[in-house]
């Protein structure tokens, strides 16, 4: 039964009482929330996802109103994980952007069994592309391209694997598109699925685009990177693959890293045995058709 | 080198990056820092001894040398990882 | 003790219900095998909730039963692994750096806390998380010990000027100083207690009985003392709401030490030198209470007397269990809310010396507080009979 499987009004109430839980990747998330603004797009941008029972839950979650300084109009919500709050509470017109910042709260600030850096994931044949960044500096939409022409989206937001371990463990959760990108991946993947415009949040406008049928099956089929690039938009620019020394990955890679002291001496030796294993690479581009011929030629 | 300092040393293509396992740190030294490192991990040197051999190995001015292999070692006292007598001798 | 088992039962145990998985994971550990997906499931939130759960990942790897945990669970106690051994890591290593930058000011220096376990490799260590380090230095060094530190990249932490002069004047300690690069918080202290509290410990004879820990070169309290200073620390000083992971260090020092002879007898003389008594007899209690920690004859006779007046002990033998303990991560307790600020109230009331607190606490508050006591009173016996009436369903 996956969550797009229920009918609406049943997901909404199930939503509010005892909750959903649903399975990404390694990760079992139980949602409660009564915010009618949240359903639909939950249901939307996950509906791909099974929903999981008679499993340990990771996350216990609650997405809700305020009470207190707002009480009657009970305009601000909140994100808590076993009652502890992520963030401060947000104007309840910004629901969806709110939940999807606390379930990557919750995995990076809680998985530690896990190494994890900023950056997008994706594979296709023999290539799997680790891409770090944070979100602004192209990484996202590089990664909505090539996932809509036919690569497959392990993360966008979280590259996550096991010290000792050398595969990425996908999550495909949606991906998050900031500003000018979201016009643009509306006419260059118009058969992509996207959830809700946000026009005004701290950090611009924001949308999400679900990830393909594809990618949530194979959730739970990790990846060993062959390739670490770092892609950066640059206006003007013709597709620019330029290679970068694996000393030089590693440091930019580490600036990037979300708990990387964590793990000793075995997370200093994974990160560096991945990093062995992968030609790594600048990419500047500007116009996103010339980055998928160029990723298309990687060997 | 101080005592209970653990180091491992991982080769990346040319250049090496180096782990300290008491603290967690991680460090990528250049050149010069990897070569004093390497001498110091080994056996106890003096500033003075090591500046001899720069000058000898590279031919580096002896007034540079000292200046250089100072800066590191004073690099190192602030990470930890030299015992503080080390930069008087 | 003063009280019968049996009625401890009635009133404290049936709140404690919720967190029997907990206890039993922490008092058998060898008994997680036998725990069900949902026993699992709340063990893990309520000891994520407690800061225990690497506690209980090191247990369950000592004792062999790891490998026969559900996946799931295993993994989630795999990161708990990797915190606690991160954690320990950074704590031995900022000792030898606050060592290392004391070493021209020619003082002794005492771990105290957690410090203490970690470097004298003690059970209490296993798995425990910390944030700071606290030190004790002699008072005239104090100063020496700040310039020393500050001059080696510690720097204070911002508060308003009000909280600094309070720290230098009020309490026992400099304001905590944090290491710029690596973020790490030391404490410095020159006695174990705030210098405005009503009890006075002897400090003298705290650095007559330091311990030095070999190979080293900094010490530790004597095993008495520790025990008395983490007690107080508990049951006098700090926050008690959740800190049930503190009752465990106590009774991991208590059975670790009480192997050792000597160590049980003058326990609770020691703790009357201190003006400590209060504090020791919450520890004995509640650790045979909540973690069957065994007191041996003589010392519970002496420890009896300690105790306080019979009203004000039964509100603790009600309050205290329910307040160390997390409840249930699905029902949070409103009335366990209202034990935990009793208690906090509490804590600031000890803190403090009367003619301080007279310009802060009038005679209204004074009701207010009675009258939160009494509501919560009420409060709790209509839970319990709600529980009573799903239970005779």
């Amino acid at each position: 039964m996956n969550v797009g499987n229920l009918n609406p009004d049943t997901f909404a109430q199930t939503l509010a009482s005892t909750g959903i839980t649903v399975r990404c990747g390694p990760f079992v998330t139980r949602i409660i929330s009564e915010l009618p603004e949240l359903t639909a797009p939950i249901q939307l941008l996950y509906s791909e996802f099974p929903i999981i029972e008679d499993s340990l839950v990771d996350f216990h979650v609650r997405v809700k109103a305020k009470s207190g300084l707002s009480h009657r109009l009970r305009s601000h919500i909140t994100f808590t994980l076993d009652r502890e709050e992520a963030f401060f509470p947000f104007h309840r017109s910004l629901a969806l952007p709110l939940f999807e910042w606390g379930m990557n709260w919750c995995v990076y600030g809680n998985a530690h069994q896990f190494e994890m850096i900023h950056g997008a994931a994706v594979q296709r044949g023999k290539q799997t592309l680790m891409m770090p960044g944070v979100s602004g500096a192209g990484k996202s939409t590089l990664c909505a391209a090539l996932v809509s022409r036919g690569w497959r989206l392990l993360s966008d937001e979280l590259a996550i694997w096991r010290p000792g371990e050398d595969v990425i463990l996908p999550l495909a959760r949606p991906i998050s598109l900031k500003n000018y990108s979201i016009e643009l991946m509306k006419s260059f993947a118009p058969n992509e699925t996207f959830g809700p415009y946000f026009g005004n949040t701290a950090k611009g406008a924001l949308a999400h685009m679900r990830a393909p049928r594809e990618s949530v099956r194979k959730m739970d089929e990790p990846s060993a990177p062959t390739h670490i690039i770092f892609p950066r938009y640059t206006a003007g620019s013709g597709p620019e693959l330029e290679a970068v020394s694996k000393r030089d990955a590693f440091v930019r890679l580490s600036e990037y890293a979300l708990n990387y002291p964590v793990h000793g001496k075995e997370g200093f030796n994974s990160l560096v045995d991945m990093i062995e294993k992968c030609d790594c690479y600048d990419f500047r581009y500007s116009i996103l058709d010339d980055a998928i011929r160029a990723f298309d030629e990687l060997s | 080198m101080r005592d209970g300092v653990n180091l491992i040393w991982r080769r990346l293509g040319d250049d090496y990056v180096v782990f300290n396992e008491s603290s967690g740190q991680t460090y990528v030294p250049h050149p010069l820092s990897e070569w004093v490192l390497r001498e110091i991990e080994v056996s106890e040197k003096t500033l003075g001894s090591l500046a001899d051999q720069l000058v000898q190995d590279a031919e580096l001015d002896p007034e540079v040398a000292e200046y250089r292999v100072r800066e590191v070692l004073d690099e190192f006292n602030t990470m930890g990882l030299i015992e503080p007598g080390h930069k008087f001798d | 003790m003063n009280y019968p088992k049996s009625q401890d039962r009635t009133k404290a145990g049936r709140a404690l219900a919720t967190s029997q998985t907990l206890l039993t994971a922490l008092k058998t550990p060898h008994r997680v095998t036998e725990f069900s997906l949902d026993e699992w499931s709340l063990l893990i939130r309520q000891a994520q909730r407690t800061k225990l759960l690497s506690r209980i990942a090191e247990q369950s790897k000592e004792h062999g039963t790891f490998d026969q945990l559900p996946f799931k669970v295993a993994d989630t106690l795999q990161g708990a692994l990797y915190m606690g051994s991160n954690n320990r890591r950074m704590i031995d290593w900022e000792i030898k750096s606050i060592q290392r930058a004391l070493v021209e000011v020619d003082t002794p220096i005492v771990l105290l806390k957690g410090g203490a376990y970690v470097v004298a490799g003690l059970p209490a260590a296993n798995g425990r998380i910390a944030n700071d380090i606290d030190i004790m230095v002699p008072e005239p060094k104090l100063l020496a010990v700040e310039a020393a530190l500050l001059a080696q990249g510690w720097s204070e932490i911002k508060f308003s000027d009000y909280d600094q002069r309070y720290y230098r004047k009020w309490s026992h300690e400099l304001p905590p100083l944090r290491h710029e690069m690596r973020k790490t918080v030391v404490d410095v202290h020159h006695t174990i207690l705030p210098r405005t509290s009503r009890l006075k410990p002897d400090t003298d004879k705290l650095w007559q009985h330091a311990v030095d820990v070999p190979g080293t070169g900094v010490k530790t309290l004597g095993p008495q003392d520790m025990v008395l200073h983490s007690s107080a620390h508990l049951f006098q000083d700090g926050e008690v709401s959740f800190a049930i992971r503190d009752l465990v260090d106590l009774v991991d020092l208590l059975r670790h030490f009480g192997a050792e002879p000597g160590f049980w007898d003058g326990l609770v003389d020691r703790a009357y030198e201190h003006q400590l008594q209060r504090p020791l007899y919450y520890t004995l209690r509640y650790g045979q209470m909540l973690l069957d920690l065994e007191v041996p004859d003589v010392a519970a006779q002496a420890i009896a007397a300690a105790a306080p007046a019979k009203p004000l002990a039964n509100m603790m033998d009600r309050i205290m269990p329910r307040v160390l303990l997390p409840d249930d991560p699905n029902m949070p307790s409103i009335t366990r809310g209202h034990a935990a600020s009793l208690l906090y109230l509490r804590s600031h009331w000890l803190r403090m010396p009367p003619w301080l607190l007279a310009g802060h606490l009038t005679t209204k508050a004074v009701m207010q507080l009675y009258a939160s006591y009494l509501q919560w009173r009420e409060e709790e016996e209509l839970e319990e009979e709600d529980t009573e009436e799903e239970e005779a369903y």
